[in-house]
């Protein structure tokens, strides 16, 4: 059997971020992430009631819904390539597309700026990981607080498909 | 892998060159302290491995405890310079981790030390000690971080 059943969690997890550089993309690992990756799948349904009774009324589908996700890092240097294009790529400069880091969005000329998420889940067991793929991310909020343990980076937006692709890697 | 070997090495590298008020004992050492009026105890005494990814950085939160000892039998403001100066060397502090066993030391990660907590012990000793045995425990929480590679 290729599918293992020891329950995952964030030891398992793996964020990857990709920009749309041609060839080769750039691409960052999130090291100092919480763990707290989360995304919701929607589904709109409309439903037809006739003359107010469920029973004889019927169901349509609504509008697509872009998948919402958020995640949150621990906060240790905001410009790297930006600041020093012989300093690594970091978490900021990537999600904020800063000046001089040179990302590229995965969407077209004119369209909003975009990402590629991916988050791989190992099996611990070895048989079956699998990775999920958020296309076409863009930022809703960025939100930088400070903290006692650690200040954090606080990321929601939008992944604009209707679901991630999961695949068997 | 920052191992606890090179946590408490490091420490103790860094306390030689930064506590010099009166003499240290480590754990397990045993020293004459009978021509001293105050010594300190070290300890590191808490070890908390936090959770993290698979591939993230270690980040282990630690415990460093002072037992700071005066029995000196006028100067009673002895014990408090001592606890001054081990404030002094502990709190707010960054140290570097380093592995002794290679050459070079290399730089595993950092001890990054929090503020003090102060607990004044000098009534707990026997009755015939009271009075002339000070004892403070200097409790300093932090955390090593492992290097980003």
């Amino acid at each position: 059997m290729a599918v293992s059943n020891v329950t995952r969690n964030l030891r398992d997890g793996e964020l990857v971020i990709k920009d749309g550089t041609a060839g080769t993309p750039q691409s960052l690992t999130v090291l100092l992430d919480e763990g707290d990756l989360r995304w919701v799948v929607r589904s709109n349904t409309i439903e037809v009631k006739d003359r107010g009774s469920i029973a004889a009324g019927h169901t349509r589908k609504g509008n697509e819904e872009s998948v919402s996700l958020s995640f949150t890092a621990k906060w240790a240097q905001l410009l790297g390539k930006s600041a020093n294009g012989a300093d690594p790529l970091q978490l900021y400069e990537m999600l904020m597309f800063v000046s001089g880091a040179n990302i590229a969005s995965t969407s077209g000329a004119g369209e909003q700026e975009t990402l590629t998420f991916e988050f791989t889940v190992l099996d611990p067991a070895g048989a079956a990981s699998e990775k999920i793929t958020f296309s076409k991310v863009y930022r809703e909020s960025l939100t930088m607080s400070e903290g006692d343990d650690a200040n954090l980076i606080a990321f929601t937006g939008r992944s604009f498909a209707i679901a991630p692709v999961v695949e068997r890697v | 892998m920052v191992g606890i070997d090179a946590i408490v090495r490091s420490l103790h590298v860094y306390w030689e060159g930064a506590f010099d008020v009166c003499p240290t004992v480590h754990p397990g050492e045993q020293i004459d302290v009978a021509d001293q009026t105050a010594w300190v105890e070290l300890w590191i005494d808490n070890w908390d491995e936090q959770r993290r990814r698979e591939d993230g950085p270690e980040r282990i939160g630690v415990a460093v405890t002072v037992h700071c000892f005066s029995r000196h039998a006028t100067d009673i403001g002895e014990i408090q310079r001592i606890v001054d100066a081990v404030r002094s060397a502990l709190s707010r502090q960054l140290v570097g981790i380093r592995d002794y066993d290679l050459s070079g030391t290399p730089l595993l990660g950092h001890l990054r030390l929090r503020e003090t907590e102060l607990r004044d012990l000098t009534r707990a000793h026997d009755d015939e000690l009271r009075g002339t045995l000070r004892h403070i425990v200097v409790l300093c929480r932090g955390f090593v971080e492992e290097m980003l590679s």
